[in-house]
């Protein structure tokens, strides 16, 4: 059924709304601005408003004594401007009216009622009341009322501007979490306190507002010295003049020093507790800039080498150990590391293992452990590439089944290279220095993009003598591979996708787009002819 | 010259490792120890075992080294026995070959100073895998396949012997031989640092006596181009 005239127009603008584009990249635009945590946009806004804040409060201060110029004043209009603008979006934001129009009507066409006007903006309205309750919210208008002239009264109010600075800063927020944890205890001594004023205060009033000579006349005189009394501050204005009333400032000095002593351990207890998940979120936060990290489970002699190399490559990463010492390590080696268990789910979940992660390397000393966590990264994100190390031979096929992209086993290698070494020193020496990159050597590859100088090519027609690279052979596109008459080609497991590899191809090898050249030479060198190579494919891109 | 025998110190996590690949190169194979639990482990396994305290240069000798011995790997689990059994061996025998293995950053530089040939560190050969297999995975796979895999495809080396027809030739002009699927990688130059030019960067040096060059391909290859340098007389004595 179709509801009522004007009615039927706001449905049929939200509609609209919520098929515009423009209208949510407005919104989007807006949530970046003021409410997102990860937006790049935010840190300036908020230094912006803190800035206009400081200035506010500055000019009301300035204003006790002096009065102000044309300019101040128009200058505090702006900026209480700029406080509604603020005010209203984040209003706008906090819900969306076009869907709860939206949902209402749907119910309604569900149902098949005529939608009512009432209801409808009811539940508009619950919303938006549900933020102007917040506490943010209220200090935000708490903010601004008073510069409206009839509110001038209100000017103490104009103070809340400062409050405003909580919406600005993380760390005060995080203050006031600490401290909302800890709830129950200070309710508590709130209590014990309120219990104590309210004894001490009508116990000296009792005793003292008849008497002479002392300067306790009414019951608030009573209050005030309580409490001046209880926190240990005694100005001595007031002083008891009975004996009754000096008992009673004697228990009250005393059950005073037990309330600081008692609120500053409660308050310091909290942040001890918290202090450590206070640092672990801004790692996790750091985190959350980076992209395509490697997640380093275990720094000890193997974590430590790889981190080191993965520095040296400006590789972004982030260090996971159970351990303290390690990170206390890693740390003061300027590492981001964190000190917590990485086989619990939730530790690699807050380290974006689903979201940004590129791969994980899990190289504990411990094979129970790598293979635990090797299979829960591979759990979370089947696309992870994940990379582990096994200490004894049973646990690499473990380790495979778990789901690790690649095992890497230290001891084997070592046996390997002995082995190598007694048949060959010289050989073998020479083959360790070029795969660790000695002297800027190395074995890469280097992809013949469709289009470019190399495809079609002859291998004896590329001169890579000139580019001073050796050529050790070419690994063959995934589909001409097949059809290609390879002679001695090597077939490769499917680790390396249905590719062959031709070894020393003869000069009259042709080659195809997507081969890949696997050549010798100094990085320097390698990274020239890619570059050339690259270059190459544009300009006939650009050519075509 | 190609080791005959070969003592194999320590015998935990590493030394079998090193052992099991050791057994299939065919040479004389003696595993010391000072614990009976691994030396019992290393008798289960049919290799010749010999229990010995190795700090003292008696039993050392009585082991083989300085005198039946040509090639020692010296795998203990502590850097310092490491260092110590270096030193001693090579106090005993100048000319024995001392392999070690490092367990700490540190102790590589150490070793060397004691008088071992070669050290490996199993830690940053792993560290340097594993960076390798995130920067370019697909280079480590096809090494992983060929050369180090089963794979016929090996990185060789071929000395370069007085009168075989490699000495004064240059670098560059090698490949230019036709009849092995050989690829040149380079050469270590003779002298005391054992100095490695590449092909692709000095293909003008010319290769002089005692050279060792190197060349990869299938092993056949390796043989053949083996057997036509070198020179008919000097085969057969070394």
């Amino acid at each position: 059924m179709s509801p009522t005239p004007p009615l039927h127009l706001i449905v049929r603008l939200c509609y609209r709304l919520d098929d515009s584009a423009r209208y949510r990249r407005c919104k989007r635009f807006a949530y970046d601005l003021l409410e997102n945590p990860d937006s790049p946009l935010r840190p300036y806004v908020d230094v912006t408003m803190c800035l206009l804040i400081l200035a506010t409060v500055f000019l009301m201060i300035y204003e006790v004594r002096h009065p102000l110029g044309e300019l101040a004043r128009g200058f505090e209009d702006a900026v209480i401007g700029v406080f509604i603008v603020e005010y209203l979006a984040r209003g706008w934001l906090y819900s969306d009216v076009r869907r709860s129009v939206i949902e209402a009507h749907e119910e309604a066409e569900f149902l098949g009622i005529r939608l009512q006007l009432r209801p409808v903006l009811a539940r508009v309205l619950r919303r938006k009341w549900d933020y102007a309750r917040s506490p943010l919210a209220i200090i935000d208008l708490l903010a601004i009322l008073p510069s409206y002239r009839p509110l001038r009264m209100l000017r103490f109010f104009l103070l809340f501007r400062v409050f405003k600075l909580f919406r600005y800063t993380r760390a005060i927020s995080e203050f006031a979490k600490v401290l909302a944890e800890k709830r129950f205890d200070l309710y508590t001594l709130a209590m014990f306190i309120g219990f104590v004023l309210f004894a001490a205060s009508t116990a000296i009033y009792i005793f003292e507002a008849h008497v002479e000579t002392s300067h306790i006349n009414t019951l608030f005189d009573a209050v005030y010295w309580a409490v001046i009394t209880l926190f240990t501050v005694g100005y001595g204005d007031i002083t008891p003049k009975t004996p009754e009333g000096r008992l009673v400032a004697m228990l009250l000095v005393v059950t005073g020093v037990a309330v600081i002593s008692l609120s500053t351990s409660i308050v310091v207890t909290a942040f001890g507790e918290k202090m450590q998940a206070l640092r672990d979120r801004r790692v996790f936060a750091d985190v959350d800039k980076l992209r395509d990290y490697v997640i380093v489970c275990g720094y000890g002699r193997v974590g430590e080498m790889v981190v080191a190399r993965l520095a040296e490559q400006k590789r972004p990463f982030v260090i996971v150990d159970k351990l303290a010492p390690n990170i206390a390590r890693a740390k003061a080696c300027g590492h981001l590391a964190l000190c917590e268990d990485a086989t619990q789910a939730e530790v690699l979940a807050n380290l974006g293992i689903t979201r940004h992660a590129g791969s994980i390397l899990c190289i504990t000393g411990d094979d129970i452990t790598n293979t635990y966590i090797t299979l829960s990264a591979r759990q979370m994100n089947p696309r992870l590439s994940v990379i582990s190390r096994a200490n004894r031979a049973e646990t690499i096929h473990k380790l495979r089944l778990a789901g690790a992209t690649h095992v890497v086993m230290p001891y084997e290698v070592v046996g390997l290279m002995a082995a190598e070494y007694i048949h060959q020193p010289v050989a073998s020496t020479a083959l360790a220095g070029i795969l660790s990159g000695e002297r800027g050597m190395s074995i890469d590859i280097v992809a013949v993009p469709p289009r470019s100088m190399l495809a079609g090519q002859r291998i004896g027609a590329i001169a890579l003598a000139r580019h001073k690279l050796t050529l050790l052979g070419v690994l063959t596109g995934v589909d001409g591979g097949a059809q290609r008459d390879v002679r001695g080609a090597i077939e490769l497991r499917a680790s390396l996708q249905g590719r062959r590899f031709c070894f020393n191809p003869p000069p009259d090898f042709s080659l195809c787009a997507e081969d890949l050249l696997v050549v010798l030479g100094r990085s320097v060198s390698i990274e020239h002819f890619r570059a050339q190579v690259e270059g190459s494919a544009l300009h006939a891109g650009a050519g075509a | 010259m190609k080791p005959r025998r070969i003592g194999l110190f320590g015998y935990a996590k590493l030394g079998m490792e090193v052992a099991n690949h050791l057994c299939r190169t065919g040479c004389e194979l003696l595993v010391v120890d000072r614990d009976d639990g691994n030396l019992a482990r290393a008798a289960e396994r049919g290799l010749q075992t010999l229990k010995c305290d190795y700090t003292d240069d008696l039993e050392l000798a009585r082991a083989g080294v300085g005198g039946g011995l040509d090639l020692i790997f010296v795998l203990l689990p502590e850097d310092a026995e490491n260092v110590f059994l270096t030193i001693s061996a090579r106090a005993l025998a100048p000319r024995l070959t001392i392999v070690a293995v490092s367990d700490s950053p540190g102790s590589a530089a150490k070793l060397l100073a004691a008088g071992a040939d070669k050290v490996i560190d199993p830690f940053e050969i792993a560290a340097r895998r594993i960076t390798d297999l995130i920067r370019k995975p697909l280079v480590v796979d096809m090494l992983d396949q060929t050369v180090f895999g089963q794979a016929d495809l090996e990185l060789a080396e071929v000395e370069v012997l007085p009168g075989s027809g490699l000495a004064g030739l240059a670098l560059g002009a090698v490949d230019l031989r036709e009849g092995y699927e050989l690829v040149v990688i380079g050469a270590v130059v003779d002298g005391a640092e054992r100095h490695l030019r590449f092909a692709a960067e000095d293909a003008g040096y010319r290769l002089r006596r005692g050279d060792v060059l190197l060349v990869a391909g299938p092993s056949g290859d390796v043989v053949r181009f083996r057997a036509d340098f070198a020179p008919p007389r000097t085969d057969g004595q070394r």
